[in-house]
């Protein structure tokens, strides 16, 4: 075999060659565009490839590549020769030791967030942040990373660095803005329900505007209580309504009332209209106490629920006495001109005259959009008869979870062996977590419309990254000469994209805080038909702005680590050519 | 594994399926411009003077933006996939926001009013108004009188379900009905009007018509939700209602037949017969020996067509007459009017898409330009100088960069478009729930304004670098070099 490959060379080496190339020259003449293909190709394979490991610290990236690229010399500058099995021995090592480091960084950062203290989603974002700041700590105290020299390239191109900058701040201060909207939604509807309320409708509805109690459904629920639990087992004690004594009797903590969605024309908007929620109510002050809301200015409307106007006989023009919610008080008062309706002003709505008496601490509560009057002269006007809902309080001693519990058993009792009449009885906190369906559909948008106007300030800080290390190929290539290794070339470059990012970032932040406070409208439901509209604050807090963090750094991370690995990758003496 | 593998097909085929038109339109437009070009060679002599140079020097001009562009093939392919995704957002914005303006938008010709319940919300009339209603507007004018199989039409909203349990309730098994007479879908629906569909989507349609007045129980529904149910035409359902608003009535359905499909707004919806739902509160009478609680206030929309603004108010007139409509109290407006009025708890997030989001969009993609535009010419300046040394007039350098942006920003703006118009459109639109429209649609509009988006970014984003670039200053250049 050997004789005959010496004997026949053209078979062995040339005729593959040539027949390679005349191959090349046909491909260039009817594919000219055949080598840029190839090399699209690779990025656009590369792009989702490297995006995922992206997300991981680069501490641990860094100690992983050698199981993906062997031969790179990444944290070395030589790749030493080893066997097929020294080679897979590597792979796993690598592997191993940048797991192990993942796991060290996340143990650390676990340990931060619980001396911090925090809860929930809050505890979550904290901790991811945590995790890349402490890994850009490790990075920066481990190396020796030329960062005064990437510091100083910032504002060398401080243009574009600046316009990179303030993309990253316009996308983050818009993405801080919305956050804070769907988190006045979702405070609305948390501070909305007492945990030891329940909401009692009618068989079947799940929305107070179709739901229909009769008078004495009310008065037998009264007398109800639960000696059960959900599995059926006894209560050491039963569950019973909470009761206070008025006049010698006990009176149960339950609020009956009736609720309607009124049309009313604007009073500054000739041929315009808006929907006004009303709520009747039979004994404000046993509501008021029920729904946890107290006056902020005023009164609670009378017994009799109307006010006679100066000059004119009892029945005559009589003005309904109403209690507003503050928000809607507010809108009202943009209608006349004011800041807001005041106690002792007088609308129109269902063509009667309506005259404040009193004004609720209710911001931030779907209470804050309503308008609460008498229930007998609501249920008249509207044509409504009997009630829409009965909201009642359980006996409420005891710790948070124990109260929700017994009220969970006794929303479970009406609901299931309570049958006279039948009613849907869920505890207000699940009532209002269900109407948080429309704030979650707001978050899926935002996220959607978040993660593409991100994708602009990555494309965005991608084209400075690539034109900066394309300016500065011969000062990777002395750096190299100079001793730095690989890792730290693309850690001096990814930390310079993130500082741009971060830059811009802090700053979107803090512009996005001014709109903590701003009310706006919105309108909230369980996504089965009904729904409330709600005058709402929007919350800038520490969840939202953690996020905004978070987005900066992973978008600084993704727009960085391609240019950066480009940059890693550079060939001393073809960079100096 | 498998799933990050289809994840990262997925990504490189869009991005190629992205990247592609761009390169594409690149490449015809070097080519169209240089055949141009040679053509114009060629011609010019017989031109005036003035003009045959203009028609020489002009597709030279255009070649030399469009080798600017494909110089940074990376850095251009960047920019345009940010101006590409930007352009999206806004175009989809501009798609909600224009479909709610147009619905709530007075429109001539097609004066559609509406009556229901003067104050409150739902809306619920007695049945007798609907005669009664229909009586009174017979004694309009003849020229202005309304037809009353045409130009009439009642509504009765019926939630069901496929499943007797409430708590089982799903997007799977409700069906929300518009109870009505049939015939009203070939005259006064939306999107269905007769001269509106095209000839075999007019004839499904009253062939469907037909089937529903042959057959008191035949229903139709939108294809989506057929889908969503998993049945088909031909199938029969038994729905139950919620009984929040018909209790413990029931429906044993059959469906005849769907929307056609250029009527997406349709998706979700279902059409009864009004006569069924008559049939079936009185069936509940007899059986109950009380009628349904709801018997008496289940019309909950009366629409009626009139000629113009004063036939309304016309109608509005004798409706207020005293005595007439008294309980409840009814009201007309425009149905635009009534969409408004719907859509005013979501003026503040209309106004935030509006005044917030797109122009702050906006912004980002000036800015995108911006920063590629900029270091684009800050790699050029040489070259610059050069241009100026052979004898480009500074505005000319200023047109050539500008003219780089402008295009850049075209492309993205049309090719995104053009793709979301028929990749949107033919995957069912955009869901996003908003009061009663659940669905968007790209308009054809958006061919003509992504492209002018995509523009004024480009202008606003490379004016300040061509600027500069104009103003390179040739001694200076030079003398860095040497």
């Amino acid at each position: 075999m050997g004789s005959v490959l010496q004997m026949a060379p053209e078979y062995t080496t040339e005729a593959p060659r040539v027949r390679t190339e005349r191959f090349a020259n046909l491909r260039a003449r009817f594919w000219p565009a055949y080598d840029f293909n190839r090399r699209l190709l690779k990025t656009l394979i590369s792009i989702p490839i490297i995006v995922l490991p992206a997300m991981l610290p680069i501490s641990s990236l860094l100690l992983m590549l050698p199981a993906a690229i062997p031969d790179e010399t990444v944290i070395t500058d030589a790749a030493s020769r080893s066997s097929f099995w020294q080679r897979i021995g590597q792979r796993l090592f690598a592997i191993a030791i940048g797991a192990a480091s993942i796991i060290a960084l996340l143990v650390a950062s676990h340990e931060i967030v619980i001396w911090l203290r925090l809860q929930g989603v809050l505890r979550w974002i904290t901790w991811i942040v945590v995790v890349y700041l402490l890994d850009l700590a490790v990075l920066a105290a481990v190396g020796k990373v030329p960062l005064t020299y990437n510091l100083r390239n910032l504002l060398v191109r401080w243009r574009i660095s600046l316009l990179t900058a303030v993309s990253f701040t316009v996308v983050v201060a818009l993405l801080t803005v919305m956050l804070a909207f769907v988190n006045g939604m979702y405070k609305v509807t948390e501070e909305s329900g007492q945990p030891a309320n329940i909401l009692i409708l009618a068989d079947g509805s799940t929305d107070e505007v179709f739901s229909n109690l009769g008078f004495s459904d009310v008065a037998l629920i009264e007398t109800e209580s639960c000696p059960m639990d959900k599995a059926g087992s006894p209560l050491p004690q039963r569950v019973q309504w909470k009761t206070n004594e008025v006049d010698g009797r006990n009176r149960v903590w339950a609020s009956n009332e009736t609720y309607a969605v009124a049309c009313q024309p604007l009073p500054d908007r000739p041929g315009e209209k808006r929907f006004v929620q009303i709520r009747g109510i039979v004994d404000p002050d046993i509501a008021g106490k029920v729904h946890d809301l107290t006056l902020q200015h005023g009164r609670w409307f009378s017994q009799a629920g109307v006010l006679t106007p100066q000059g004119a006989q009892p029945g005559e023009n009589d003005q309904i006495e109403t209690t507003l919610g503050a928000g809607v008080a507010r809108e009202f008062g943009k209608s006349v001109g004011k800041a807001t309706l005041i106690v002792g002003d007088t609308f129109q709505l269902a063509d009667r005259t309506w005259v404040v008496v009193g004004i609720m601490k209710s911001d931030g509560t779907t209470f804050g959009s309503e308008v609460w009057a008498k229930q007998n002269l609501v249920a008249k006007l509207f044509n409504k008869n009997g009630y829409n809902s009965m909201v009642a309080r359980i006996a409420d001693d005891g710790s948070r979870e124990t109260i929700m519990e017994r009220a969970n058993d006794m929303a479970y009792h009406l609901a299931n062996r309570f049958t006279n009449p039948k009613v849907n009885a869920q505890t207000e906190v699940e009532y209002f977590s269900k109407q948080s369906e429309t704030s979650k559909q707001f978050l899926y948008a935002i996220i959607g419309v978040a993660v593409i106007m991100a994708l602009g300030g990555i494309f965005g800080v991608m084209n400075t990254m690539f034109a900066s290390i394309a300016q500065r190929m011969k000062e990777i290539a002395v750096m190299r000469i100079l001793g730095f290794k690989r890792w730290q070339i693309l850690v001096s470059f990814l930390l310079e994209s993130l500082a741009i990012a971060l830059i811009g970032g802090l700053l979107g932040c803090a512009l996005g805080t001014v709109c903590d406070g701003w009310s706006a409208t919105s309108s909230i439901s369980s996504g089965q038909g009904g729904g409330k509209t709600v005058i709402l604050r929007l919350a800038v807090d520490a969840k939202v702005l953690l996020t905004g963090v978070l987005f900066t750094l992973v978008m600084g991370r993704l727009g960085g680590l391609i240019p950066a690995l480009s940059a890693m990758r550079m060939k001393i003496l073809e960079s100096l050519r | 594994m498998l799933l990050a593998l289809k994840i990262v097909a997925i990504v490189v085929l869009a991005l190629y399926a992205l990247l592609l038109p761009f390169f594409a339109c690149l490449g015809l437009a070097e080519l169209g411009m240089r055949s141009f070009g040679w053509f114009t060679e060629r011609t010019a002599p017989s031109l005036p003077v003035k003009l045959g140079t203009f028609a020489v020097a002009a597709p030279k001009f255009a070649v030399i933006i469009l080798k600017s562009i494909r110089r940074n093939l990376l850095r251009s392919s960047l920019s345009y996939l940010a101006i590409f995704v930007m352009v999206f957002v806004i175009a989809v914005i501009w798609s909600i926001l224009g479909f709610l303006e147009s619905q709530t938008a007075a429109r001539a010709g097609n004066f559609r009013a509406l009556v229901t319940d003067k104050f409150q919300i739902p809306s619920q009339m007695p049945p007798r108004y609907v005669a009664e209603l229909t009586r009174e507007v017979m004694t309009l004018p003849e020229a202005v009188r309304p037809d009353p199989v045409k130009d009439i039409m009642t509504w009765s909203f019926v939630g069901t379900s496929l499943d007797p349990d409430p708590a089982k309730r799903s997007a799977e098994n409700i069906i929300f009905f518009f109870a009505m007479d049939p015939r009203g879908l070939l005259h006064m629906m939306d999107d269905l009007e007769q001269d509106r569909l095209a000839p075999d989507e007019a004839k499904q349609m009253r062939d469907n018509v037909q089937a529903m007045r042959d057959n008191l129980k035949g229903i139709i529904l939108s294809e989506e939700k057929l889908k969503t149910i998993n049945r088909r035409v031909g199938d029969k359902l038994k729905c139950y209602c919620f009984p929040a608003m018909y209790k413990d009535i029931e429906f044993e359905v059959e469906v005849v037949g769907t929307f056609p499909k250029s009527a997406g707004r349709y998706d979700g919806n279902a059409i009864l017969n009004l006569e069924y739902l008559q049939k079936a509160l009185d069936t509940y009478e007899k059986t109950n020996r009380k009628p349904h609680p709801l018997a008496d206030r289940y019309i909950n929309l009366y629409w009626v067509r009139v000629k113009d603004e004063p036939t309304m108010m016309a109608v509005s007139d004798i409706l207020s007459q005293p005595g007439k409509f008294a309980t409840p109290p009814v009201k007309i407006e425009r149905g635009s009017s009534a969409i408004a009025s719907f859509l005013d708890a979501y003026k503040d997030i209309l106004a935030g898409m509006r005044f917030l989001l797109v122009p702050a969009i906006v912004v980002i993609m000036i800015l995108v330009i911006a920063i590629a535009i900029s270091i684009g010419v800050r790699e050029r300046r040489p070259e610059m100088a050069v241009m100026k040394v052979l004898g480009f007039q500074p505005w000319q350098i200023l047109i050539l960069v500008v003219g780089e942006a402008l295009l850049l920003g075209m492309l993205s703006g049309t090719i995104c478009t053009t793709l979301a118009y028929f990749a949107v459109n033919s995957f069912g639109g955009i869901q996003f729930p908003i009061a009663f429209f659940g669905k968007f649609f790209i308009p054809w509009s958006a061919l003509w304004w992504g492209p002018v988006l995509g523009i004024i970014a480009g202008v606003a984003g490379s004016f300040l670098p061509a600027w500069s670039a104009r103003s390179v200053r040739v001694s200076e250049v030079f003398a860095k070099i040497a």
